[in-house]
């Protein structure tokens, strides 16, 4: 113990606070180290200007009085490991040893670094960073600070069978969540930095033997290519390399389960998992992959096939019902049954305002409810429920503003609009109303046709990284419908999406063989 | 270019107005109309616009009104109407379009053209002929139509549940219209009699051409649409008398229901151009009421089949026979001579021909059960 400088004491202090640190510092002059430490320590100081949360810390060996100097961002790492990897080895080793090699006794991440231009980068992913009086070189620790919360189940994507894992904040755990479920050595990682400033570490992971490699060229160039100081989340990468930015379709799934990425990796697709965000983004991708729950999967597959036939079904009410209703009452209400005409017509008698006002009115009505609501916490969120829909519900019809049958429409369509598993396309489908119930005020059924038309055209038009948007519906694929408008069972899917293009495009899926095999 | 294609986007929207816009809430539903002419040749329409008269419980009462008016046509008539109504008058919801005899016995064509011209107007609409005149109907108030539904409803249901039971064929605007327009073959409609409280449904007007030529009554009318080759309805069915001097004189009858009919349709022309018709009927039938009983017998089973098939054999020759004197021909035979005998067809005049040819019906009437009692 004598041979060290009182170590633990040296700990505490750094613990206590900043001015003894500065003191350290200053103290350090007395002992006069090479100037070469100094200068260099200097030098990769300079680019943090004044951070008092940059920290040097010396360390005197006792053997011969060396210093050796450690320098680090104290807000992001762990003192922990430092003490332990770090000072404690120098402690015993110092006993022996001369000439210090740091490789052979500390840590397991030590990295001999030469470069000391990437000194500042390093500080900034959470390194130690240990000067010795060797000015050519110096040392590198990975020591991060580990404050992850625990991998709860995304509140936006729960499921009712299935994995209640969900990411975290932290890309290692992300990165370690996908390799939990693909234990494949083909499984690669390929790290990015984006944003000149904020460094934000994107990493993008893909089954070697299945992804196609002109996607990954193609995103990777995509990725590279950003070129912004600050890429703060998954939105701003999404918007950079997303291949229609006008479009109101997400052109990446976005998710927070791990289990939906492993199965989209296992179709040849590329996941994007960015450091401090629980989401990931998936590319390529087509529209009915925005339909695909993990629940799909682990039901019965007629179950599943049904609730999938719901899902999507559920995109055309979402659609088009308000618009539809428009067009009906104020064109063609020689469609309606005749049974049901005089109700319809006694409910919108007195209404003041033609049918595309009330439409609006509700329907703004339920957006305002629910932007109030998300933000809100869940206690004060019931509340706003209960006045959003019981009393507005209830007492704008009594007061005649708005009729019944435009609540029913109103609540149905709200109900469909967010039965889709991804909050993207749940959005897109709420904005793309507004112009259809337009259309339909303005030129009945003839103007949904016409913007249908519309929409059908720029979804075929539509590419994600290079594969068809809406595949496989236009190109047909007739054999990839078995995982759209129903969930084949599993035994059935022996083929990965043909629209994505994958390497290996059979899947060795001979799970009934025992069935077969006499 | 995209500036082009936001200006003609924008124009869309601000620039076509409300054009053709005919809101619900804004509209008057006609839900049964009458046509009648005047002695003087002018056409009164009268029709019945159902008002729901909103309730809070959703239980809501109607109230008809009646509008009616006179032109020189039915649309001029319309016009008036629709002058004479607060909000604008709307046919495309239409139940029913009722003709007064009178009014039917002229051409009815000239009265239906309307409807076929307009493209919103509702060719489902029910037919239907009425004892005395159409305004009537439409405007009295009758029972049932009071309480809930509106006249266009409730005469909607009667021709309806007529047409279940096989009393009047299933007809409406659109299906008389290429019968109109053929000279092979005529229609019928049902024949309404209005009395205090209630609409009956009497049976069928026969129509010769465009005018109409008569009516058939009662069981008959069951007969004929059997004859028609109707396969079966909902309740087909029928009570015939066929035998005489029991004790009771309900032991006379039976009633049966026809579960299944099968027409064989033949029509000849002979090497001198005689031209004759016969159809033959395969009824598979359920006695629904027999009081003599004591079908378990086979033999007494055997004798009730033969009697029931001589009675309607001779109801349906009597039918036939009715229709030749009418010179209605709903079911056909000029179109099957035009169709198989074109020479001979371009020889006579069919509506001369028609109630000279001969024209013969059998019936044959198989029992498949006799209800759950032995």
């Amino acid at each position: 113990m004598t041979f060290f400088k009182k170590p633990k004491k040296l700990i505490k202090e750094n613990d206590q606070n900043k001015v003894s640190d500065t003191s350290c510092e200053l103290e350090s002059n007395v002992y006069e180290p090479p100037q070469t430490i100094e200068d260099l320590l200097k030098k990769v100081r300079e680019p943090f200007s004044s951070t008092e949360d940059l920290r040097t810390h010396w360390v005197e060996l006792a053997s011969d009085k060396r210093k050796i100097a450690l320098l680090f961002i104290d807000s992001i790492v762990d003192k922990q490991i430092i003490q332990q990897q770090i000072l404690n080895p120098l402690f015993e080793m110092s006993k022996e040893i001369d000439t210090i090699s740091f490789e052979k006794v500390i840590s397991l991440d030590l990295k001999k670094q030469t470069d000391f231009t990437k000194s500042q980068e390093l500080l900034l992913l959470s390194n130690t960073l240990i000067f010795t009086d060797d000015p050519s070189c110096y040392y590198s620790v990975v020591t991060p600070e580990k404050v992850d919360r625990d991998f709860t189940e995304p509140e936006n994507e729960k499921v009712i069978r299935g994995s209640h894992e969900g990411f975290i904040e932290n890309i290692s755990s992300n990165v370690a969540l996908i390799r939990k479920r693909l234990k494949s050595p083909k499984l690669l990682v390929k790290y990015f930095k984006l944003g000149k400033e904020t460094h934000t570490v994107v990493a993008m992971i893909y089954v070697e033997n299945l992804a196609n490699p002109s996607h990954v060229k193609e995103v990777e160039k995509r990725l590279t290519s950003i070129e912004a100081d600050a890429v703060m989340t998954p939105g701003n990468v999404e918007e950079s390399i997303e291949d229609k930015p006008f479009s109101p379709f997400p052109q990446m799934l976005s998710t927070e389960r791990p289990d939906r990425v492993a199965a989209n990796l296992m179709e040849g697709r590329i996941a994007l998992v960015y450091d401090s965000s629980p989401t990931v983004n998936v590319v390529p991708v087509d529209f009915f992959v925005f339909y695909q729950s993990p629940d799909d999967y682990n039901t019965r597959w007629i179950l599943g096939s049904f609730f999938r036939f719901i899902r999507l079904f559920s995109f055309f009410i979402a659609i088009s019902l308000p618009s539809f209703y428009i067009a009906i009452v104020s064109f063609h209400f020689e469609v309606i049954p005749s049974a049901l005409v005089l109700l319809m017509k006694s409910s919108l008698e007195n209404i003041p305002y033609p049918p595309l006002f009330e439409a609006m009115l509700m329907e703004l009505t339920i957006e305002l409810i629910r932007e109030a609501s998300v933000r809100l916490h869940t206690k004060i969120g019931s509340t706003i429920a209960i006045v959003g829909g019981l009393v507005i519900g209830d007492s704008i019809v009594k007061a005649g503003l708005v009729s019944n049958l435009m609540i029913i429409v109103v609540a149905v369509t709200a109900i469909a609009a967010y039965i889709v598993p991804s909050n993207e396309m749940s959005g897109a489908i709420r904005l793309l109303r507004f112009p259809l119930m337009l259309a339909a005020a303005t030129l009945g059924f003839l103007g949904i046709v016409f913007c249908f038309m519309i929409l059908f055209f720029h979804l075929c038009r539509l590419y994600s990284f290079g594969t068809p948007y809406f595949a496989p519906i236009a190109p047909f694929h007739f054999s990839d419908l078995k995982d759209t408008f129903f969930r084949m069972p599993f035994w059935k899917m022996n083929t990965r999406p043909k629209n994505i293009r994958p390497i290996k495009e059979s899947q060795d899926n001979q799970t009934r063989k025992w069935d077969t095999d006499e | 270019m995209n500036q082009k294609g936001l200006i003609l986007f924008c124009s869309l929207f601000l620039l076509s107005g409300c054009w053709d816009q005919s809101l619900l809430s804004e509209t008057k539903l006609i839900s049964a109309g009458g046509i009648d002419y005047e002695n003087d040749g002018k056409v009164i329409s009268t029709v019945a616009v159902p008002q729901a008269i909103a309730a809070e419980s959703g239980e809501e009462n109607v109230a008809n009104q009646i509008f009616s008016t006179s032109g020189f046509t039915a649309r001029q008539s319309r016009l008036k109407l629709d002058r004479e109504v607060s909000e604008r008058l709307d046919a495309s919801k239409n139940l029913v379009l009722v003709f007064g005899e009178k009014t039917a016995k002229k051409d009815i064509y000239l009265l239906l053209d309307v409807f076929y011209r307009d493209p919103k107007s509702s060719l489902n609409a029910k037919l239907a002929i009425t004892k005395g005149k159409a305004s009537d109907v439409i405007s009295t108030k009758f029972e049932e139509t009071t309480s809930s539904i509106g006249v266009g409803e409730y005469l909607r249901d009667i021709i309806r549940s007529a047409e279940e039971s096989a009393t009047v064929p299933e007809e409406n605007i659109q299906s008389i219209c290429p019968l109109l327009f053929d000279p092979g073959q005529d229609f019928a409609l049902p024949y309404l009699v209005p009395r205090k409280d209630v609409v009956d449904v009497e049976g069928i007007a026969l129509f010769s051409g465009h005018k109409m030529a008569g009516t058939i009554t009662g069981p008959d009318a069951v007969i004929y649409v059997l004859l028609t080759g109707e396969k079966s309805t909902i309740s087909m069915a029928t009570t015939k008398k066929i035998l005489k001097g029991q004790k009771e004189n309900i032991l006379n009858y039976a009633s049966i229901k026809i579960k299944k009919n099968k027409r064989d349709f033949k029509v000849n022309v002979s090497s001198d151009g005689k031209i004759s018709a016969h159809i033959d009927l395969k009824t598979k039938v359920v006695v629904t009421e027999y009081p003599s009983d004591k079908l378990g017998d086979e033999k007494v089973l055997k004798k009730l089949e033969k009697n029931l098939s001589r009675v309607m054999t001779k109801d349906a020759t009597k039918i036939i026979k009715q229709l030749q004197e009418m010179n209605s021909d709903p079911f056909g035979v000029g179109r099957k001579v035009m169709a198989f005998h074109y020479p001979t067809w371009k020889k006579i005049k069919w509506s001369e021909e028609y109630p000279k040819i001969n024209f013969t019906a059998s019936v044959d009437v198989e029992i498949i059960g006799h209800g759950i009692i032995e």
